[in-house]
């Protein structure tokens, strides 16, 4: 009895973290979607009439499509990050390095990949556009038109994530028994056929793991854009930043609160979807 | 003792800890600069211990916070309600915060003589409805800055150096034709200087009670249209759209641009930053309107109505805005200060040799005339407004969308927001 309190007493610290910092924040983020409050006036209620603004509002709307759009770097992130996990995913030392090479992004911060990748996407002194010169394609507006812009930062944040993805499905691929591939070499199966129907299936939970946090992560998309694009006009930009802009530019923090719960709706979807899929492939 | 108890001991001595610092001492005063630090820790902590020695019951915790989190910081302190005592903000975010009724009134707890060795534009440029929201601290106006070899590689020399808005566009226009590079780095998009160029050529954004807007008149529109032709006409980069001010410099500094319209503050950051640029760089008088009104950037210090020891608050503020003080500190920095006495120093009128010297007395002689230009600046929802029309500007630049109606359904949205002040 005394060991299992002495184990709940060091649960106590993270629990309380978690408590004040997710549930309660969750809360109070519903309950500031029913306020008008700026920080420094007595929040009123206003009942559902943010969500109802919401619905008016062509911004949100915009930026709603904007962040769907942006979902589509998911499959793209999870395809590329498996793709370099097959490549380097046995143990010669060529292949260390670039699995390490690969993961370097995902240690740099967010900061330095945006200027980075601003720098890249000049539109008049890019690298990019140069190079796309020399093939003697025309200036591409990547940072100023849309959905150039929107396609930049996606490349921004595949760049970003995939060695970190790539890293979970190394993880994943180290638990396939060798003998399941070897049998399916024996017979007759080309490397491609091994990928598709002995090494995914087997990963498969690991591959919606992976879809669900990437969709998720690009329906919260907000530091890249913002340091990459810190101009952008408002129905240029994703959701996070829109709520960004609301909240702490504008101080309609009920307002942004709103937004924030939809965005947290739309997350929990993601993950419901994630626990749907899993329980399909569990019942094969 | 048993291990539990020993963790006992830990966790409450470690919360103990940490309520301790969180918490305000009664006789501390909290004071945020922007950006100050570690540049000028030694001045700020020097004029700090020489007030605490001067005032022996006080003490202030000075805590130095990045320039563009300052709006969300001190946010975010007061929703946490530890908010500062005295704050440091840019002017044009006063009316946003006086608005909530978040600043003292200095006239309240100085005396009038106190107030009065300020110059009374930049006493004008920290009020809100004719109230003192805080004390003006350091000043800027603009000069153009340029690139003395490059303007001459172009085949003009400083005499063709333009000096209004419109001598501009054409300068523009015709370095771009001879040399295929871009002649200025001037935000007309996101932090748009348009609208400061248009008061200064006599347009109003707004009618002067801030009822309406008056941007979308015929007059203003053929002035902003001469700017989005140069720029769809290719005569200036798409990232003088889309990016904001900061960028221009940077700009600047890499050699991408032969002028920048913006404060001679910007010469010490070029001559760290981009050495060889810095010696090529030359100033020439700002760039004025036919009105010849240009405009005031002010510092503000403030102190928050939350605070419990306001007389005490005004009296450090007046301690760091002393005429003695703001000398030392333009000696440090290359801003200007915001008291008449200062202005007078030798500092300020004699000429050294130096480009920085030049540029001092130039902006010095500028900053009796200048003036918080834009009227709008004044509204409680300046920044709502200002990024209504910016959108409006790069709708029309970047969206093919008609000026004509990007402005008029601004002015629109405007005119819903203005009676909100």
């Amino acid at each position: 009895m005394k060991r299992e309190s002495t184990f709940l007493f060091f649960a106590l610290p993270g629990a309380i973290f978690i408590f004040s910092f997710s549930i309660l924040s969750i809360v109070s983020l519903v309950v500031f979607s029913f306020v008008d409050y700026n920080v420094f006036s007595k929040p009123e209620f206003v009942g559902i009439k943010n969500y109802i603004n919401l619905l008016s509002d062509k911004y949100f709307w915009a930026c709603f499509a904007n962040s769907l759009f942006i979902t589509i770097a998911a499959p793209l992130l999870v395809i590329l990050s498996l793709v370099l996990a097959l490549l380097f995913r046995s143990n010669y030392s060529r292949n260390k390095f670039f699995r390490a090479i690969c993961f370097l992004p995902s240690l740099t911060p967010v900061a330095i990949i945006g200027i980075m990748w601003q720098w890249i996407f000049s539109e008049d002194y890019g690298i990019l556009n140069y190079l796309l010169s020399l093939l003697g394609i025309s200036k591409v507006k990547w940072l100023s038109s849309s959905p150039e812009n929107l396609i930049s930062v996606m490349i921004a944040t595949i760049w970003r994530g995939a060695g970190y993805y790539m890293m979970i499905f190394l993880a994943a691929l180290s638990s396939i028994p060798k003998e399941l591939e070897e049998a399916a070499q024996i017979d007759g199966a080309n490397k491609i056929q091994i990928a598709l129907k002995v090494i995914i299936p087997n990963i498969w939970n690991t591959v919606v793991f992976v879809f669900v946090i990437s969709a998720s992560s690009a329906i919260r998309l907000f530091s890249e854009m913002y340091v990459m694009i810190p101009g952008l006009p408002t129905d240029n930009k994703s959701l996070v930043y829109y709520l960004y802009t609301q909240s702490f530019e504008k101080f309609k923090l009920g307002y942004g609160s709103a937004i924030a719960f939809v965005v947290f709706l739309i997350s929990l979807i993601f993950s419901f979807y994630n626990f749907k899929l899993l329980e399909k492939k569990n019942n094969f | 003792m048993k291990p539990f108890k020993i963790n006992l001991v830990i966790c409450i001595c470690l919360s103990l800890f940490f309520f301790q610092c969180s918490k305000k001492k009664e006789n501390e005063l909290e004071f945020w600069t922007l950006q100050l630090s570690p540049m000028f820790n030694e001045y700020i902590e020097k004029k700090i211990k020489e007030y605490e020695r001067i005032h022996p019951g006080i003490k202030i915790k000075w805590v130095d916070i990045p320039y563009d989190a300052a709006i969300q910081k001190l946010l975010s302190s007061a929703a946490a309600g530890s908010p500062p005592d005295i704050v440091n903000l840019s002017a044009d975010y006063i009316p946003q915060f006086a608005q909530m009724k978040a600043f003292a009134n200095p006239a309240d707890y100085l005396n009038s003589s106190e107030i009065n060795k300020f110059l009374p534009n930049a006493l004008r440029a920290v009020s809100f409805k004719n109230q003192l929201c805080g004390l003006p601290w350091y000043l800027n106006t603009y000069a153009l800055i340029y690139n003395k070899e490059l303007i001459e590689l172009a085949g003009f020399s400083e005499k063709d150096l333009p000096k209004n808005f419109y001598e501009l566009a054409n300068f523009v226009k015709k370095y771009k034709d001879k040399t295929g590079k871009y002649a200025l780095a001037w935000t007309i998009g996101k932090d748009s200087f348009l609208p400061t160029a248009l008061e200064s050529e006599g347009m109003s954004m707004t009618d002067s009670n801030l009822t309406y807007a008056l941007f979308n008149s015929p007059s203003s529109k053929e002035f902003f249209m001469l700017w989005i032709d140069l720029f769809k006409n290719g005569y200036i980069s798409s990232d003088m759209v889309i990016k904001p001010a900061s960028y221009m410099i940077e700009t600047y500094m890499s050699g991408q641009a032969a002028l920048i319209l913006t404060g001679s503050v910007f010469l010490k950051r070029i001559k760290d930053n981009a050495p060889k640029i810095y010696e090529v760089t030359r100033i020439a008088p700002n760039i004025k309107g036919s009105t010849g009104k240009h405009d005031l950037a002010a510092m503000s210090l403030c102190v928050l109505n939350t605070c419990k020891r306001k007389k005490e608050a005004f009296e450090f503020v007046a301690f760091i805005l002393s005429p003695e003080s703001q000398l030392e500190f333009c000696k440090l920095a290359p801003v200007f200060p915001s008291t008449i006495e200062t202005l007078k120093d030798d500092f300020f009128i004699k000429y050294d040799g130096t480009i920085e010297s030049y540029a001092r007395i130039l902006c010095s002689k500028d900053l009796l005339s200048a003036e918080k230009l834009l009227a709008v600046k004044s509204h409680s929802r300046y920044f709502e407004l200002k990024n209504i029309f910016e959108e409006a500007i790069q709708k029309a630049c970047l969206k093919n969308e008609s000026l004509d109606i990007a402005l008029d359904e601004a002015a629109l949205e405007w005119n819903k927001i203005l009676p909100d002040n």
